[in-house]
């Protein structure tokens, strides 16, 4: 390690390591967490089914006393099982655009309950004040029921994922997550290549645990350090968008992704700890060796 | 010998860390500063709230400020004075004419929590007794139930905490909610009153209303002022 034509080399080998190391662990954290099954999970875990009817309700309350229609009409037939399933399907459809890269779009979950009471309340509403049945009255009915469908499609965005590919943002996002199990899968075996890079260029064999403990200590620790900052300073809480079932989807994504990303990274650290720890008994072993050979 | 080259070994293997994490930490924030420059401008827009406000908090959101409106006032009055501007939110006026059954508090901003409280004033228009068009909407079953009963040459009195306004009926209106035309600011001194057309079930496209013009202004003077004349 001493030797120049060793230890420049060993440096040069070890900040790039260090980067690698940096990239694949957030690779890894998006291919484990960035999935359907995980982000369906975190939305139930948090109730954010919860939050999306509470929201649907609180629309139809103050809607109320402008379309005269009850929000009873409404509230009755959707349940909050239903509200859950909208989600999760909507989730569904986004990772689906994700992966094949083509348009958004989201068939609205059927419920017959909430379509027969519309009806119901428009019949009984005709009947009593005689309006008449008319094409006019159908329109209506129809127009009332599609608005319906869409309210709750809306309040179940809980990504705003209609949003996202008004601003182009969903194509951009799908670019990224097609390619990310190719990328961490290039990311490790250009970790695997640096540290086989390491072992040729240093003959004594046990220094490469001294320049891979190394690597993986200071990764995780540059790893940690703003991962830390961010949720300490609950930097996500300054989401914008305060609508409470949106706000609560993307803040516990964020946390819970960093969350990961902080534990990927303390395992580095503490990886690279004990690989410095090995190599400083390895040479202690060896120097007692020497020693008794000299005698 | 062998101690010193033992000492400078063991230099060399605890700076070595130091020296590799600040040519790391180099090379990275070089690198950064270019896609750090163009992510700077979505993060903003995407993490501008710096009081970092739960939305599930009662403490958050919407602030509705009740005032009590002067109705008594006596001291003298002028045709000029001083405004004073209202926050979103707070209630800044109350509407009055003998056709109104009630005294119909204005609130500053549109909200469907303000609707359910008064009537709204559009914070894109003037505030009453100001130059161009004040833009006051309610809903048509509550506070703007008797705006349709409105003619030509009725009397309608804005009273604040800063003055009492006089605007007299002009034209009734009528039209769809997304023509703009009644409710953009103009440069003519004018009051706009409108709600929804009673509709038979859903939401009403089509709005009514009337434009009203200033016809008297009596800007409340201050004590100070008073003292002074």
């Amino acid at each position: 390690m001493k030797k120049i034509s060793n230890y420049i080399p060993s440096v040069i080998l070890c900040v790039l390591l260090i980067i690698s190391l940096l990239g694949t662990s957030a690779l890894i954290v998006a291919d484990v967490r960035l999935t359907s099954e995980e982000t369906i999970e975190l939305a139930q875990k948090e109730d954010i089914d919860e939050k999306s009817y509470a929201a649907i309700d609180k629309y139809y309350k103050e809607k109320a006393s402008a379309t005269g229609i009850p929000s009873e009409v409404f509230m009755g037939s959707i349940t909050k099982e239903y509200v859950r399933d909208v989600i999760d399907s909507q989730i569904e459809a986004t990772y689906r655009v994700f992966e094949s890269g083509r348009a958004y779009s989201h068939a609205s979950i059927p419920n017959p309950e909430l379509e027969a009471s519309i009806e119901k309340f428009f019949n009984d509403y005709a009947d009593k004040t005689n309006y008449p049945k008319d094409e006019k009255f159908e329109t209506k009915l129809k127009e009332t029921k599609t608005q319906a469908y869409k309210t709750i499609n809306s309040n179940c965005d809980i990504f705003k994922v209609d949003s996202m590919q008004s601003h182009g943002l969903l194509s951009k996002i799908s670019k990224f997550y097609r390619r990310k199990t190719t990328l961490t899968v290039i990311a490790a075996v250009f970790d695997a290549l640096m540290i086989g890079l390491i072992l040729l260029v240093n003959k004594r064999k046990r220094d490469v645990l001294y320049w891979v403990g190394i690597s993986a200590a200071i990764s995780g620790i540059i790893g940690l350090i703003p991962a830390i900052h961010l949720v300490r300073t609950h930097y996500y809480d300054s989401f914008s968008i305060k609508q409470p079932q949106v706000f609560a989807a993307y803040t516990k994504t964020l946390y819970s992704l960093t969350d990961t990303f902080i534990r990927v990274q303390a395992l580095l650290l503490i990886s690279g700890a004990v690989l410095i720890v090995l190599y400083a008994l390895c040479c202690r072993f060896f120097k007692g060796k020497t020693a008794e050979n000299q005698k | 010998m062998n101690k010193k080259i033992n000492s400078r070994s063991i230099v060399l293997h605890i700076a070595t860390p130091f020296i590799v994490g600040a040519i790391t930490c180099g090379i990275l924030l070089l690198a950064a500063i270019k896609p750090v420059d163009k992510l700077k401008v979505y993060l903003n827009v995407a993490f501008m709230d710096d009081l970092k406000t739960d939305p599930d908090d009662e403490k958050s959101g919407l602030i509705i400020r009740d005032n009590k409106i002067i109705s008594d006032y006596t001291g003298t009055t002028s045709d000029t004075g001083t405004f004073i501007r209202p926050r979103y939110g707070e209630m800044y006026a109350e509407i009055q004419c003998e056709k109104f059954s009630v005294v119909i508090p204005v609130y500053w901003g549109s909200d469907i929590q303000l609707l359910e409280r008064g009537a709204c004033q559009s914070t894109g228009s003037v505030i009453a007794g100001d130059k161009g068009n004040s833009v006051i909407s309610a809903h048509e079953d509550t506070f703007f139930a008797d705006l349709s009963s409105l003619e030509k040459g009725d009397a309608i009195t804005i009273r604040t905490n800063y003055g009492v306004f006089t605007y007299k009926v002009k034209e009734k209106i009528q039209f769809n909610k997304n023509d703009s035309k009644y409710v953009v600011p103009s440069k003519d001194t004018k009051l706009t009153l409108y709600t929804c057309k009673k509709n038979v079930l859903g939401s009403a496209d089509e709005r009514v209303g009337v434009i009203c013009e200033l016809i008297e202004k009596k800007f409340y003077n201050s004590p100070a002022e008073d003292t002074a004349k």
